[in-house]
């Protein structure tokens, strides 16, 4: 009763707000490098990865919903406590809160790059980080349910924005582009595909924040709406890319979908609008690294058993801005942040697998907790 | 207290941050010199000579009512720096230019038939790297001698206004039909293609117009010494590379396509060879055509549009292609000057079939030149590419080279849709 | 179990609370959403209410006469009238404030039937005298002398006879106050025309012409110590979530202070968020439209001598709504409030992006705008912001001064900052004329708000963004809007989160944008959560052939 009273007081988190907020996450990595990467991965077929992929994060996804239904939707580094210990949760706590700053990190980093190179060319670097970070910590502070609801007034703006730019950009590309069909072939997108099932690999910030909400059933729509949303637009996103650029060029084009904007052009009013919707875009971003910042003090609050994850938030936001400076170059932090989520995948998804294994293995309900 | 301390601080970090300013990127309109368009030349020893057209906005008619300047002349300066690459030009630029050089407002980069020869991609590599250049630049190739020239020369009839000149004549394109002007980025997109060759618009300076140009004013050649001037050119306007024979107006016309391999000037395409370069590759949206009626009397003009897609089928046999192409065209009779009723269901189409008959001829002519010169601009090779599986099996397909061993027919199906307001003209028995 | 047990269970448990700071997480213990704050604090706000020490009357009236005067120092105040009156079976003595009393009433309804009263003076009792004042329709009985100085201050008139130590209040006020007149601030076109006035008791007439039901509740509560008042809380009793109604009466009841003013002050008092540049609540004088927010589920505070209405919780859109919008047909209302959207956006970033578009992307601009606009400042000196702040500063001069300078002279004001504004300051080259263009929008757009204070919130918002896009262009402009955003999601209106329905997300989140048809809007926003949901049947189209006839059936049958 007592508990059933606490958890009322908390509020929930509604399963849209949920998702699109994830989705803003996952997201930040399409505005930055990720569609040329692609391209250089799978050819043509570039457009194909992220459909592939998403089929696997949809079955590490079920495994994690499977989990969290069975432990009444407690947070991943809860469930790793009881069956290890606090002391392999604390270590866990402390990995997937590096993991995340190192991706927020190394996003802040291409982000900042990316408003140098389309923005503000000669603004110091340092200047675009940090007042990107204390925009980061504002966010976070107020926990998940200000990132949702500020998301929740952002996406419908972003979401038409990007429709937009797309289509518009769409108009430029001809089909033939995407042709040949297969990139390098079969075997070769397919494996592209598998390997980058860490597309999604922010899905487990799910597992974390599982405990707001209300019902088992939220969780799931939430998990497979971020899955689904993130994969349609990594897909209409690839394939105008792809449209609008001959291959060669794709695979050599930095900025990607900035590029694709600044081909916008109808008569002589509607042209070069590419400030604009880098300046929506970007918004986008803002939340999704505050996403990052957020998971990463979240996790670390779970691992070693805090209250509150707020203290974290500046001391972490401190660490990323050092992580987004350790690359010398921009070429540098593109080609670090381009391999990264392949290996983080591993922790990432592993994760819910090996939990999931224990449960059904090792894990007997003690039958009189209190 | 906690709060309190906490405004400060965010207080001190905004004021420092926005204090640190007022520099950075911050250029007022009136700071900066706005490049409109650009030239590229092969200049002496070795370097490249950067001519720049700059705006002046103080000319180009204030607020007040006052009278702007009356043509590019005035609200435009152009400025030429002789350098090795275009960034050194444009960095020696500023030494001259009292205010800031930017390219933002760039419109069209003019290449010279020389450099053009030569290749112009080692030029294009720092407007696909500077982030002020976009791709959505034009590319021009002057026809003959230098891009200079062109900028010195450029009058425009009506407009004052450089840039909005540049995207009249870019309209101007889809409506006529006798060249094509693709953007640097369509360029790039073709360059990358292995399969195809680019092509560029020719912009040539027509002789006669640019010598009534005297000290800024144009003064035009009596009649017996134009048609002096003209005389000896028996082909129609277009069909070859000469300059129009015409008098008055701009000295620049955009007639004919340059045809580029690896980004080098390869061969010169009339204005007549670029609406079918255009019909085949499905750039060309319109224009008037004239053609001699069947029995010789006097040519007929009809406008001509893209009915739909055309239709190329590539089938092979061994290694050698057999390439099917089928034009959808429709059309509208503009007049008849052989006077003679052709306009009835069962005559019309004696029209029909000798526009049928003249393009298929054309198109065949201009085929077997390209398959000569073992050249494909006409991107023949896009049915295979969207039928092919792997990026493999398309970049190992060596199309130019079969291309010329191809044996290619020609189907064109064209229907004169309208007549206009008049069915039948005035006939020689009636009067 | 036994107690043993027990004990050792507390035991443990003591123990187990004193080496963990908390409870592991997997009992959902952190809190995710810290804003919402767990506790209530338990007041005692009813403290200062209570009197300090109570006096009785004394029976002798010549002691009271005593103490009234001191207490009112009659001699130098004239408008203190103490008077006893002659009785044939006794001595009446009568205080007011003349000022405030109606003195024809007062003949009529007081001294007439006092002269008339036929009984024995032994007989007298509070409830005697009251049947015998039958002209009175608020008579009140007090025993202390406090009780009557409160009552002579608030315009009662006070009656006690000699020799007995109570004493009765009769209202006999007159009021001065002005006419019903039309609404200043919030006109509308089609709709009615009256508006609230200084006097409490003809607002809630105004109110009770329109509400007859009998939950229509305006409790008093009492205002500030030396107002007279009192606070009146509106609400519906059985529609209106007693939450609400609970959370207002106990912030208003907190304010101890002296005098309020105005309501506006209230507002301040009691907001959710002072420090916000955004007013979480509504001030309204249109008696529709409190009706309208009261039937929607919320509360509202009228204050005597306040022509404006507070209205709590709303919710940030309803600050961009306008009767009018309900009034019209839904088309026009649709339209009406995109338009008002748009004019939020450009009131608060048109500047600031004008600026970042001017002076760090030029490229945005078609080239001949570009081009004549470069060459329009190239007489201008100063940057481009501060252009704008001069403009700002000149628009606000001139707001200011058109509010003050007596009306006769006021067209006079709108003369000189035309012509300054509109053609001397282009000529003098101080800005550029596309600057004014810019500012004129943004200004009417500030000023297409219905809501009046909204509209100088978005004044200050809009020169931080000015400031942030001059600053770091459009990423400025961006870090400003999601700070902006930010900062509107975490504000609250009496509770209930200021952006709903749209963040967080609620049913029917489009409302603030379409407005329904109102035969389609059977139920009243969610956000209040009213105790009767629905405002209207399901069906109140029967005989509309577009509507299915089982639709009609299921209805009737269900009634």
């Amino acid at each position: 009763m007592n508990q059933k009273n606490s958890t009322k007081r908390q509020g929930y988190v509604g399963w849209i707000e949920a998702s699109i907020c994830i989705g803003s996450f996952v997201h930040v990595k399409m505005f930055l490098a990720n569609p040329r990467e692609l391209c250089q991965m799978a050819g043509t077929a570039a457009w194909m990865v992220p459909l592939i992929g998403v089929i696997g994060a949809i079955v590490i996804f079920f495994i994690l919903n499977h989990l969290t239904a069975t432990f009444s939707r407690a947070s991943l580094l809860s469930i790793a406590g009881l069956f290890w210990g606090p002391t392999i949760q604390f270590l866990l706590g402390i990995l997937f809160s590096s993991l995340f700053i190192l991706i927020s990190g190394y996003e802040l980093r291409i982000f900042a790059e990316f408003v140098l190179t389309t923005l503000l060319p000669q603004t110091p670097i340092s200047i675009v980080v940090i007042s990107m970070v204390v925009l980061n910590i504002y966010l976070a502070i107020g926990g998940f349910e200000s990132l949702s609801r500020t998301i929740m007034i952002i996406a419908p703006i972003g979401l038409t924005v990007l429709t937009l730019a797309l289509t518009f950009g769409g108009t430029m590309g001809t089909v033939y582009n995407l042709s040949p069909w297969l990139g390098y072939g079969f075997w070769d997108t397919l494996s592209a595909g598998l390997l980058y099932t860490s597309l999604y690999e922010e899905i487990i910030l799910l597992g974390f924040i599982a405990p707001l909400f209300r019902e088992q059933k939220d969780f799931r729509r939430s998990g497979l709406a971020t899955l689904v949303l993130s994969a349609v637009l990594f897909v209409f996103a690839q394939v105008v890319y792809e449209m609008c650029f001959q291959i060669q060029s794709a695979q050599q084009m930095g900025f990607p979908l900035f590029q694709v904007t600044r081909l916008i052009r109808f008569e002589t009013f509607l042209q070069r609008l590419d400030p604009m919707f880098v300046f929506v875009w970007a918004s986008v971003s803002s939340v999704g690294l505050a996403v990052g910042l957020y998971g990463a003090a979240l996790t670390l609050t779970q691992g070693i058993r805090a209250t509150d994850f707020r203290p974290y938030l500046i001391p972490l936001a401190v660490l990323s801005i050092c992580v987004s400076f350790i690359p010398p170059r921009s070429l540098d932090a593109v080609n670090t942040y381009s391999f990264i989520p392949w290996l983080l995948q591993i922790p990432f998804y592993g994760l819910p697998v090996i939990l999931l294994l224990w449960s059904k293995l090792f894990y007997r309900p003690q039958e009189n907790r209190p | 207290m906690r709060s309190w301390l906490k405004w400060i601080c965010v207080c001190i970090v905004f004021a420092t941050l926005a204090l640190q300013t007022g520099c950075w990127d911050r250029n007022e309109l009136e700071n900066l010199a706005f490049v409109l368009t650009m030239g590229v030349d092969r200049s002496i020893d070795n370097k490249i000579d950067v001519v720049m057209r700059i705006a002046v906005p103080g000319n180009i008619g204030g607020p007040t009512g006052k009278t702007g300047g009356e043509s590019i002349t005035q609200t435009t300066k152009p400025i030429t720096i002789t350098a090795r690459t275009i960034p050194e030009a444009v960095s020696l630029a500023e030494a001259t230019v009292e205010r800031r050089v930017d390219f933002r407002h760039l419109r069209v980069l003019i290449f010279g038939e020389e450099i053009a020869k030569e290749g112009v991609l080692p030029y294009l590599d720092v407007l696909e790297r500077f982030p002020q250049f976009r791709r959505s630049v034009y590319i021009w190739v002057a026809k003959e001698g230098p891009a200079r020239n062109i900028f010195l020369t450029a009058e425009p009839v009506l407009e004052k206004s450089v840039s909005r000149y540049v995207d009249d004549v870019a309209r101007g394109v889809v409506r006529y039909g006798y060249t094509r002007m693709p953007t640097l980025h369509d360029f790039l997109n073709e360059v990358d293609n292995h399969q195809l060759n680019a092509v560029l618009p020719l912009v040539g300076v027509n002789p006669i117009v640019s010598s009534e140009k005297k000290d800024g004013s144009v003064r035009p050649l009596p009649t017996d010494k134009y048609h002096q001037e003209i005389e000896g050119n028996v082909e129609p306007g277009g069909k070859t590379l000469r300059s129009l024979p015409r008098s008055g107006g701009n000295p620049s016309e955009f007639l004919g396509i340059a045809v580029m391999q690896e980004g080098r000037l390869i061969d010169k395409w009339s204005a007549w060879d670029a609406r079918i370069y255009g019909l085949l590759r499905d750039s060309y949206r319109g224009g008037i055509w004239v053609f001699d009626t069947p029995n010789g009397k006097g040519p007929f003009s009809v406008i001509i549009r893209r009915a739909q897609q055309p239709k190329i089928d590539v089938t092979w046999e061994g290694d050698k292609p057999f390439i099917d192409i089928h034009l959808f065209l429709e059309g509208q009779l503009l007049s008849v000057l052989a006077l003679e009723p052709y306009v009835s269901t069962d005559r019309i189409t004696l029209l029909e079939s000798q526009v049928v008959d003249s393009i298929t001829a054309e198109t065949s002519q201009l085929i077997e030149r390209a398959q000569k010169e073992k050249i494909d601009p006409f991107y023949l090779a896009r049915s295979i590419q969207m039928r092919s599986l792997t990026m493999q099996e398309f970049d190992s397909l060596d199309w130019k080279n079969r291309f010329s061993g191809a044996s290619v027919t020609v189907h064109v199906d064209f229907k004169i849709r309208r007549p206009g307001l008049r069915i039948q003209p005035r006939s020689e028995e009636s009067r | 179990m036994t107690n043993n047990s027990k004990g050792a269970n507390k035991v443990k448990t003591y123990i187990k609370d004193l080496l963990t700071v908390n409870e592991p997480t997997i009992q959902k213990q952190f809190s995710l959403s810290p804003n919402r704050p767990p506790i209530r604090r338990h007041l005692n706000i009813n403290n200062y209410q209570k009197p300090q020490s109570v006096t009785p009357i004394p029976s002798d009236a010549q002691d009271l006469h005593r103490i009234l005067t001191r207490k009112f120092r009659a001699k130098r105040n004239p408008d203190f009238i103490l008077r006893l009156l002659s009785v044939p079976w006794g001595k009446v003595s009568i205080a007011f404030f003349e000022s405030i009393t109606n003195s024809e009433l007062m003949q009529e309804s007081v001294i007439g039937p006092l002269l008339e009263y036929s009984g024995s003076i032994e007989d007298v009792t509070p409830e005697s005298l009251s049947d015998a004042l039958t002209y009175c329709h608020v008579i009140e009985t007090v025993s202390s002398i406090e009780d009557v100085v409160k009552n002579i201050v608030r315009g009662m008139t006070f009656l006690h006879i000699d020799g007995f130590d109570w004493a009765i209040v009769v209202d006999l006020r007159q009021q001065q106050s002005r006419g019903i007149d039309t609404p200043r601030i919030e006109t509308v076109v089609p709709g009615p025309y009256d508006a609230f006035v200084e006097v409490a008791q003809k607002n809630l007439s105004l109110l009770r012409m329109r509400l007859a039901i009998p939950g229509f509740m305006a409790e008093s509560l009492p205002a500030g110590r030396r107002n007279r008042g009192p606070l009146y809380l509106l609400y519906i009793d059985g529609l209106t979530n007693p939450k609400l109604v609970w959370e207002m009466r106990r912030r208003l009841k907190s304010i101890d202070i002296d005098m309020i003013y105005n309501i506006g002050m209230i507002e301040q008092y009691i907001q959710d968020r002072p420090a916000s540049l955004f007013s979480q609540m509504l001030l309204t004088e249109r008696p529709d439209r409190t009706v309208a927010f009261l039937l929607e589920g919320s509360v509202a505070v009228m204050l005597e001598g306040s022509p404006l209405v507070l209205i709590a919780p709303v919710n940030f859109w309803s600050q961009l709504h306008s009767p009018e919008d309900i009034y019209f047909r839904w088309p026009i209302g649709t339209l009406a409030r995109f338009v008002r959207l748009i004019g939020l956006f450009i009131s608060l970033f048109l500047p600031g992006l004008y600026v970042a578009m001017v002076s760090f992307h030029p490229e945005m601009i078609p080239t001949e705008l570009m081009l004549s606009i470069a060459s329009a400042r190239e007489r201008v000196p100063f940057p481009s912001f501060v252009a704008v702040f001069f403009l700002e500063l000149a628009f606000e001069f001139i707001r200011e001064a058109t509010l003050r300078v007596p009306k006769v002279i006021g067209a006079t004001i709108g003369i000189v900052g035309a012509i300054i504004i509109g053609q001397a300051v282009v000529e003098a080259g101080i800005v550029s004329p596309v600057m004014i263009i810019i500012m004129a929008v943004t200004v009417l757009a500030g000023y297409s708000m219905p809501q009046y204070s909204l509209t100088f919130s978005l004044r200050l918002v809009r020169l931080i963004n000015l400031l942030l896009g001059s600053t770091f262009g459009f990423y400025g402009v961006l870090l400003g809007l999601v700070a902006l955003i930010r900062h509107a999601i975490g504000l609250r209106s009496l509770g209930i989160p200021f952006l709903t329905p749209v963040a967080p997300l609620e049913k029917r989140f489009l409302t603030p944008f379409f407005r329904r048809p109102p035969y389609k809007e059977e139920k009243r926003p969610d956000y209040t959560r009213p105790l009767d949901t629905f405002r209207a049947k399901k069906v109140t189209r029967p005989w509309d052939a577009s509507v299915p006839l089982e639709l009609v059936f299921l209805n009737e049958s269900k009634k």
